[in-house]
């Protein structure tokens, strides 16, 4: 008798099992959706920022905060509720948690400051978890999570050169830098790739003179004139596994296959090797797939730099947001995985906001592209954090803001914002090279408890999020 | 007012709006940041504050709610005018009688009032919950945890042993993210072993019951009370106090999430029941529905003790 209750019980126990395991299968399929949001963008167009508001900007809001109005009126006119929104433990992942809570006490210290550049991945998920309504609460809440993943810009730069080989990216290159204002400082690289004999033995010595006159030449044309489009991109910002060999190489002029052993030899097996490295261990693990996209400009630093900041920026854009489309389509129908890009000005709080119809009208003339009707596009011109706040000086809009390192708040005037690129020889390219202020942040409460305060971040969140909530 | 406008025709024209806007800077400005004091740092004002979704009930519940204290009402009313007049017939019999009657009414109302004391006090431990779990929600990670969070995790290890050495980690968590952590890792576990151990006890005699009982009616009645006992045991290993009125609260709340596992249930049942009756129905014969409603034990266990927790997930 009580063998046959024991195998009445284990019976029992087994199928309960079976269900649950079917049940818990069945919940996560009906009420779990991924979100993988590509943060894009180049160096010093505030990823970080970015990532570090969406995140405390959600948490708070999950906390009852109204951080987000826009997003919540969308979801009030969904008749969604927000329960609650949570930060997804860290997992067994390989790569760097993306620390918010440090970086709002960076912003908001005794001493604030802005994050540092970004040297390697990191990644954060949050889940937001909302309720349904109607008849199709029964099914339980959903729970939408968002992967995010924050990079050093300059590594996007390197997306098209998979696509190429050495001959290619060479031929680009050189005739980039044989073009102003590149030409300004690339005399001496030039000089010296002429003197060369691209069909001589290979020496390491000269190899690597080349790469260090190149990675100079990279170096001046940032930091000088403001520019972007900067490859390899892993040169400027080798990250924490250093500089390698594989690094050491130039463009170097030649078409069709190099005698073996020469230096173009070893300069084209040096770019195969860091193509593929970056392709094994940055762009194929973490940049496939992706369902939502944002792409970071600085488009106030790149049109106060000069004509070729402004060029080269939308130049680099356009080649990183191209790459980044080919990516995501599929292998064999060609249809794309990414439903929504949401070109965005970032910095818009220096901008008074009588003149940010102007940025953005000028930003979405400067990033109109073909081809862009195959997916939803925006373009918006944003703050993640605002740093700013409006007022009226000598008769002329302005923003008040506290230079970094100051105590005293001073107003910023803009200028004039074209509505639209100016073209070629306009006088407005002949003003002199304006760095944008660096402004203090505002006071913010460490602990992140209200959130940050933004521009356009919940419009923008609300329109990128729309058919996912 | 405009030609195209209505309106009175000798009606005074509105005077016109001021203007408002600023002049925008001519062509040939360029950006500067100018040598002026405006004051002190840049401070924005404080996002309002949004009333957090609060479950709330269907309103049938409430009229039930109201029918139930309407009967309460009449059943104490009637009970007291009755012993009013009992007491005042005995005294007029005899003043021992009349003094034995009192006291007999005395009696029954204090045990009365006791009763409705401990209804009122497992009402306010409840209470004392739901706020405890509304502060964590609104509190950020980076704080100093709650002392009422490290006082209910106190009190688990009161009632639950295995639990202390967990409960003083948490006392000694300095921000309310690594309190969190350490009960969902190290106390809620413990709590989960013991809801466990309550729900298999429950769902293997639910599987008994539904599987011998001849009738559907027999197996409903037998699944409630197997499950008001079992919630009943849950919230007490919880900290609430036993009570009607908290039970039916808790009862109310489950039904308001219970949305949480309808859907995959439905999915699942149909699911199981392709498995054991198209695949072993000769050897189990008609035990899906009692599968199922014994795994409906379980996960109403693990509903109870969600619903009895102060974590994040407790309001689910």
């Amino acid at each position: 008798m009580s063998g046959l209750l024991r195998i009445g019980e284990e019976l029992s126990s087994g199928a309960v099992r079976l269900v649950t395991d079917m049940a818990d299968e069945a919940e996560r399929l009906l009420n779990e959706t991924t979100l993988r949001i590509a943060i894009t963008g180049l160096s010093r167009s505030g990823k970080t920022v970015f990532i570090t508001s969406l995140i405390a900007n959600l948490l708070a809001m999950g906390r009852g905060r109204q951080t987000l109005p826009a997003l919540s009126a969308l979801l009030e006119r969904q008749g969604t509720v927000l329960r609650g929104v949570r930060l997804e433990p860290a997992g067994t992942q390989a790569l760097d948690w993306f620390d918010a809570a440090d970086k709002i006490r960076d912003l908001a210290g005794a001493q604030p400051h802005w994050p540092p550049r970004t040297s390697d991945l990191a990644s954060a998920s949050l889940t937001l978890e909302l309720s349904r309504s109607g008849p199709m609460r029964l099914l339980g809440s959903r729970r939408v999570r968002l992967d995010l993943l924050d990079y050093p810009g300059e590594w996007l730069l390197d997306l098209p050169l998979l696509d190429q080989d050495f001959s290619q990216w060479s031929a680009a290159t050189l005739a980039l830098l044989r073009a102003e204002p590149r030409a300004a400082v690339a005399g001496e690289f030039l000089d010296f790739v002429a003197a060369l004999d691209p069909t001589a033995v290979a020496d390491e010595a000269v190899a690597r003179r080349g790469y260090r006159l190149y990675l100079t030449l990279l170096e001046q044309a940032r930091d000088r004139f403001g520019l972007r489009w900067l490859q390899p991109g892993r040169f400027l910002r080798p990250g924490p596994r250093g500089e390698s060999p594989m690094m050491w190489f130039f463009p170097l002029p030649g078409d069709g296959p190099a005698p073996s052993g020469s230096l173009r030899d070893l300069l084209a097996r040096r770019f195969v090797a860091y193509r593929d490295d970056m392709r094994q261990n940055f762009f194929d693990p973490w940049f496939a797939r992706f369902d939502r996209q944002v792409v970071l400009v600085d488009v106030l630093g790149a049109l106060w730099a000069g004509q070729g900041a402004f060029e080269d920026t939308r130049h680099a854009v356009a080649q990183i947001a191209a790459a980044y489309d080919a990516r995501s389509r599929s292998r064999w129908l060609g249809l794309s995985t990414l439903k929504r890009v949401g070109f965005v000005a970032s910095k818009a709080d220096h901008v008074p906001a009588a003149q940010r119809p102007a940025l953005e009208s000028l930003f979405s003339a400067m990033m109109a592209m073909p081809g862009e009707d195959r997916r939803t596009t925006t373009h918006r011109a944003i703050a993640a954090l605002r740093c700013t706040e409006d007022a009226v000086h000598d008769g002329l809009p302005v923003v008040l803001g506290v230079p970094l390192g100051e105590e005293r708040r001073r107003p910023f005037r803009p200028g004039h914002i074209p509505s639209a690129p100016p073209p070629p020889g306009d006088p407005f390219w002949s003003r002199p090279f304006f760095e944008l202020p660096a402004l203090r942040p505002p006071l913010i409460d460490p602990d992140g408890r209200d959130g940050l305060p933004h521009l356009g971040m919940d419009t923008l969140l609300a329109w990128l999020l729309e058919d996912a909530l | 007012m405009t030609p195209q406008t209505p309106g009175w025709a000798d009606e005074p024209a509105a005077p016109a709006a001021p203007r408002t806007a600023t002049a925008t800077p001519p062509p040939d400005l360029g950006p500067a940041l100018l040598d002026a004091d405006f004051g002190g740092p840049i401070e924005h004002g404080v996002p309002a504050v949004i009333d957090l979704p609060l479950e709330k009930p269907p309103s049938w519940f409430g009229a039930l709610g109201l029918l139930a204290g309407a009967g309460a009402a009449l059943v104490l009313g009637t009970f007291g005018l009755g012993l009013a007049l009992m007491l005042r017939d005995l005294f007029a019999a005899s003043p021992v009688l009349g003094w034995l009657g009192a006291a007999l009414g005395a009696g029954a109302g204090g045990a009365v009032l006791l009763a409705l004391g401990r209804e009122w006090r497992a009402l306010r431990r409840l209470k004392a919950l739901d706020q405890l779990a509304r502060d964590l929600r609104t509190t950020p990670g980076t704080v100093a945890p709650p002392a009422a969070l490290l006082q209910w995790a106190q009190d688990v290890g009161k009632r639950v042993p295995e639990a202390v050495p967990a409960a003083a980690q948490m006392l000694r968590a300095t921000t309310l993210e690594e309190a969190l952590g350490l009960m969902n890792t190290a106390l809620l576990p413990v709590l989960d072993a013991r809801v466990k151990a309550l729900g298999w006890q429950s769902a293997r005699q639910v599987f008994v019951v539904t599987a011998i009982l001849p009738s559907p009616a027999m197996d409903a009645a037998a699944m409630s009370l197997l499950g008001l006992r079992l919630m009943r045991q849950v919230a007490v290993l919880h900290g609430l106090r036993p009570g009607t009125a908290m039970l039916w609260r808790l009862l109310r709340r489950l039904t308001v999430s219970a949305g949480l596992t309808a859907g995959a249930d439905l999915v699942a049942e149909a699911g199981a029941e392709q498995v054991v009756h198209g695949l072993a129905s000769k050897v189990v014969g008609g035990a899906a529905g009692a599968t199922i409603a014994a795994r409906r034990m379980l996960r109403l266990a693990g509903a109870t003790a969600a619903a009895c927790r102060p974590g994040d997930d407790s309001r689910r």
